[in-house]
């Protein structure tokens, strides 16, 4: 299989990806948690089993009309309203415990309003300042190789690799929020983060071969130098990008409801970046200096 | 390399030892009993753990500084988050974390409590605000009277007034005047004074009685007609005598000079002189009012000098006698007072009459005395803001606890006058609106110090001298957010994390095995290694390991191989394209390393950057991916490398197919 010069496929298959993506997000939108959009998160486990209707009828009695309630097992619930004060979230507890029963209260976030719009803001921020610094970074890294491609265009192909791996994580997200109502937090954006640090790996290490290639002059044309790095360093992208995986499907498998969104969402992004590195940005970059030619 | 191998597997068993005491500990014990030799134990202190994995609640409060001019704002928070600390210290909770952040034009305070199970508890304690007021016997009307006290008020004041009536009756009729006075009058110093008052004028305290005297003509010994009430009671009067004496209306100009009573300005005597002299050149009528705006150091400069209608006996002699011997519009020349050089000008005097008079106070009831609840105390200028410090102390001879308290200098002196004129009388302290503590003052107190003392418990002691310590916040504070674990859901992912841990460990020991053999074998040997290193470098910097930070942790496993599997690939190809071993190992390292560098350092960004915006929980995922990344560099590079040349210096092991290698022929 020559990787390169099937590089079409790639690009549609990435381009479907993207645009799906894109519009899973704009029509569905995203299903944000509490920590963006502000509100409280009540979860409580009684010692009876226990319905979703008791629990609204208790609650809307208490005076508190605009909640969701949602089971969690055979004894637990997860309450959601916008954010409480600490004396309605005693009301609460007092309610929940004189109408249904004893109960061991799990966690209780309130955000008030402030504090989830700062938090999006600095997320979105985050996200743009690393993918910033990772591009003048390998910019950088790769500043000795400017012939045939200057070393800019390394930093700017690793940007958009990463990019397409977050944009269809969220994608993924989306659709994971409508059907499933899992939500996006900051620990997502912790995970958006790292999977910008991490899936450059892969694509690092194929640009750093193709930059060894190039100082050796291994191959006679720059596309056939391209597809021999990819090939060179096919095995080990798979093998790093496994490990990795691993460590995180024993995070997914056995790490509690809390953290599984958080590594199913590196899982998905780590996934997508292997493919990204071998199958797009090389290619990318070869069809980048095709055109420049023409 | 043989000896940094064998250091490395040293190293991996007691940077284990260190990261699990008990363990360690209990093999030292097992070698104790076979041997009877101990080796050296260590100290089991448990990990740090989160508020997500122990239970804890994570406040974020936002002080309000709508009232606060920007410069000192950081310095109110400062203040706001140590009374902050104080009142969690008050609380008893182990390690509380209070922080303090300005970021965008907002002030916070983030608390982090650890195994509080009563947060409500912890959220009133933090926002309340302890009142401490000083107060002296007085009355103060803590509610309205009802309709029946007002009727009953009136009844009581209608007997009154009649008596009073009665009283004047006798006297107009000619009974003694002073009789009545020793007989009627409720003034406790009579016997003294005989009720007589001197020199009133319309203008001085008792001006209402001057006013009736000049409105109704009365002759010198001759009885008020009519009763007066104030709120003294019901005043019976007679006129003892009059005199006219000369009112001035006066402005002066004030020069004072280093030395002379509340002098600032640093002149010198020959200085003043010389400026009054000046300004006594230049002075007219007309000018007077602005020369001493501008130059008088006295405080009636303000006003341009004027001193208002007053008599020469309320000035200071010197200044009396030049003051009267002025003719209106005239002013004086230069006098010295214990004040300074004067200029006196007078601008008009008019000839007012003095009154003698002597009176009887009778009874008129008021509202405070038909109120059964008044509060016997009223406040003083006292309170807790002037107190620096309250502490617990134990009485000599009865061992009872006692609260100390130290005030400011201005509340030592406040404390001090205070104490001063209640010799004898009780002064009350309140707290909350409560009064904790009512002693008689013995002697006045100055110095600054007094106690509490009451009914205490060792512990209500304790609690009052902290609260009391812990003071009035600067500033209001908001609650803005609240995340709070549960116990049991933080002992539940810890369990679950730490599974999550071991399993993701021994998935990619198994992977590297299968996929490498007998360098996969080294890598997992390194890993772990790693795996211990990255646990001692929590305890060794105090991280604080989460649910995040674990997962981290877990991911930094899964990329720290990474940096293996380049190396072993590279080994590989090394390897095949016809070098021997020990070279293809130096080569691999090289050349792999700059691949290993660039992908560590885009993911170590990637942290930086998450760990600058995100709040605790995630920081710690940040934090620990940080470590392992860096921690991974090292174990690639170091361990890993000494282990396979070690390795490789056993003729025997040296097989292709334990490395997974088809060897060109």
């Amino acid at each position: 299989m020559n990787i390169v010069a099937q590089r079409k496929n790639w690009f549609i298959l990435s381009s479907v990806l993207v645009v799906g993506s894109l519009l899973v997000i704009v029509t569905l939108g995203l299903k944000f948690g509490i920590d963006f959009t502000g509100g409280s998160l009540l979860e409580v486990e009684f010692t009876e089993s226990v319905e979703v209707d008791s629990v609204r009828t208790s609650l809307e009695t208490a005076g508190f009309t605009d909640v969701a309630v949602q089971l969690t097992g055979e004894h637990g619930v997860i309450i959601r309203t916008e954010d409480l004060s600490e004396d309605e979230h005693q009301t609460i507890l007092t309610a929940l415990e004189t109408d249904i029963g004893a109960s061991d209260e799990m966690r209780f976030d309130s955000i008030g309003p402030v504090i989830g719009d700062e938090l999006r803001r600095t997320a979105l921020l985050g996200l743009l300042m690393t993918l910033v610094l990772i591009g003048l970074y390998i910019a950088w890294a790769f500043r000795k190789v400017s012939e045939p491609v200057a070393s800019w265009k390394y930093g700017l192909l690793t940007i958009l690799a990463a990019f397409h791996d977050v944009l269809i994580t969220i994608g993924a997200f989306a659709l994971l929020g409508h059907f499933f109502g899992w939500e996006i937090g900051t620990a997502f954006v912790a995970a958006m983060l790292t999977i910008l640090g991490y899936s450059i790996n892969d694509t690092v290490v194929v640009f750093d071969r193709t930059r060894e290639n190039l100082l050796r002059r291994n191959a006679d044309t720059f596309e056939e130098t391209v597809e021999m790095s990819i090939k060179q360093t096919f095995m080990r992208s798979l093998n790093t990008s496994a490990t990795t995986l691993l460590a995180l499907a024993a995070i997914f498998i056995l790490g509690g409801d809390s953290t599984r969104p958080f590594a199913l969402a590196l899982i998905i992004g780590i996934g997508v970046g292997t493919y990204s590195s071998l199958f797009l940005a090389s290619p990318l970059l070869v069809q980048w200096e095709m055109m420049k030619r023409k | 390399m043989r000896i940094a191998a064998i250091v490395f597997l040293l190293a991996t068993v007691v940077v284990a030892g260190y990261d699990f005491p008990n363990v360690w500990n209990n093999a030292a014990h097992t070698i104790e009993d076979k041997t009877g030799w101990l080796p050296m134990t260590l100290v089991d202190e448990p990990f740090r753990l989160g508020l997500d994995l122990q239970g804890g609640t994570h406040l974020i409060y936002e002080a309000d500084m709508s009232d606060i001019p920007e410069l000192d704002r950081v310095e109110a928070l400062e203040g706001v988050r140590d009374v902050i600390e104080r009142r969690v210290n008050a609380f008893g909770v182990s390690e509380p974390v209070v922080q303090t952040t300005t970021t965008g034009g907002t002030y916070r305070v983030i608390i982090e409590l650890a195994g509080v199970l009563e947060v409500n508890e912890a959220i009133s304690l933090i926002g309340e605000t302890p009142v401490l007021e000083f107060k002296e016997p007085g009355e103060e009307l803590d509610r309205d009277p009802t309709e029946e006290e007002l009727a009953l008020l009136e009844t009581t004041n209608v007997t009154e007034r009649a008596d009073a009536q009665a009283a004047l009756s006798r006297a107009i009729a000619g009974e003694d005047f002073e009789t009545l006075v020793q007989e009627l009058s409720i003034e406790s110093n009579i016997a003294q004074t005989g009720g007589i008052i001197e020199n009133i004028s319309d203008s001085s305290y008792y001006g209402d009685f001057s006013l009736l005297i000049n409105q109704n003509g009365l002759q010198d010994g001759q009885v008020n007609r009519t009763v007066l009430e104030n709120s003294e009671g019901v005043n019976i009067f007679k006129l003892v005598s009059s005199s006219n004496q000369e009112e001035m209306l006066l402005s002066h100009l004030l020069i004072c000079y280093e030395g002379t009573t509340g002098c600032e300005n640093g002149l010198s005597e020959i200085d003043a002189s010389n400026k009054i002299n000046d300004l006594k050149a230049q002075a007219t009528a007309q000018n007077f009012a602005e020369l001493a705006s501008a130059n008088s150091t006295g405080p009636s400069a303000a006003a341009g000098g004027s001193l208002g209608w007053s008599f020469a006996g309320n000035y200071v002699p010197s200044f009396a006698i030049a003051a009267a011997e002025l003719t209106p519009g005239e002013i004086s020349e230069p006098v010295l007072t214990d004040f300074g050089y004067h200029l006196i000008y007078k601008e008009e005097s008019r000839n007012t009459p003095l009154h003698t008079i002597q009176r009887i106070v009778m009874p008129l009831s008021d509202v405070y005395d038909v109120i059964p609840g008044v509060s016997p105390w009223v406040n003083t200028e006292l309170s807790g803001k002037h107190l620096e410090r309250a502490g617990t102390e134990f009485d000599h001879q009865t061992g009872s606890p006692y609260v100390a308290l130290t005030f400011n200098s201005e509340g030592g002196d406040l404390f001090g006058q205070l104490t001063e004129s209640h010799i004898g009388e009780p002064i009350a302290i309140f707290l909350d609106g409560t009064p904790i503590s009512t002693p008689t003052v013995q002697t006045a107190i100055y110095g600054g110090r007094a106690v509490i003392t009451g009914d205490f418990t060792i512990e209500e002691a304790k609690l009052l001298s902290q609260r009391l310590n812990a003071g009035a916040l600067p500033v209001p504070v908001n609650l803005l957010s609240q995340q709070t674990i549960g116990p049991t859901l933080g002992a539940i992912s810890l369990e679950k994390s730490i599974s999550a841990a071991l399993f993701g460990f021994l998935l990619v020991a198994l992977y590297m095995l299968i996929a490498y053999r007998l360098p996969g074998l080294i890598a997992v040997i390194a890993l772990l290694l790693f795996a211990f290193m990255n646990l001692a470098a929590y305890r060794l910097f105090g991280v604080t390991v989460t649910l995040a930070g674990i997962a981290g942790f877990v991911l930094s496993l899964g990329i720290a191989v990474d940096a293996n599997v380049l190396i072993i690939e590279r080994l590989k190809e090394e390897f095949e394209s016809g070098r021997d071993f020990a070279s293809s190992v130096d080569e691999a390292f090289a050349r792999a390393w700059t691949a290993i560098r660039d992908g560590n350092i885009t993911t170590l960004i990637a942290a930086g950057v998450l760990y600058w915006f995100s709040s605790s929980f995630i920081r710690g995922f940040a934090v620990t991916l940080s470590i392992g990344v860096i921690l991974s560099m090292f174990t690639a590079i170091t361990v890993t490398r000494a282990y396979l040349k070690t390795t490789l210096e056993w003729k025997k092991i040296r097989k292709p197919q334990l490395f997974g290698v088809k060897r060109k022929k």
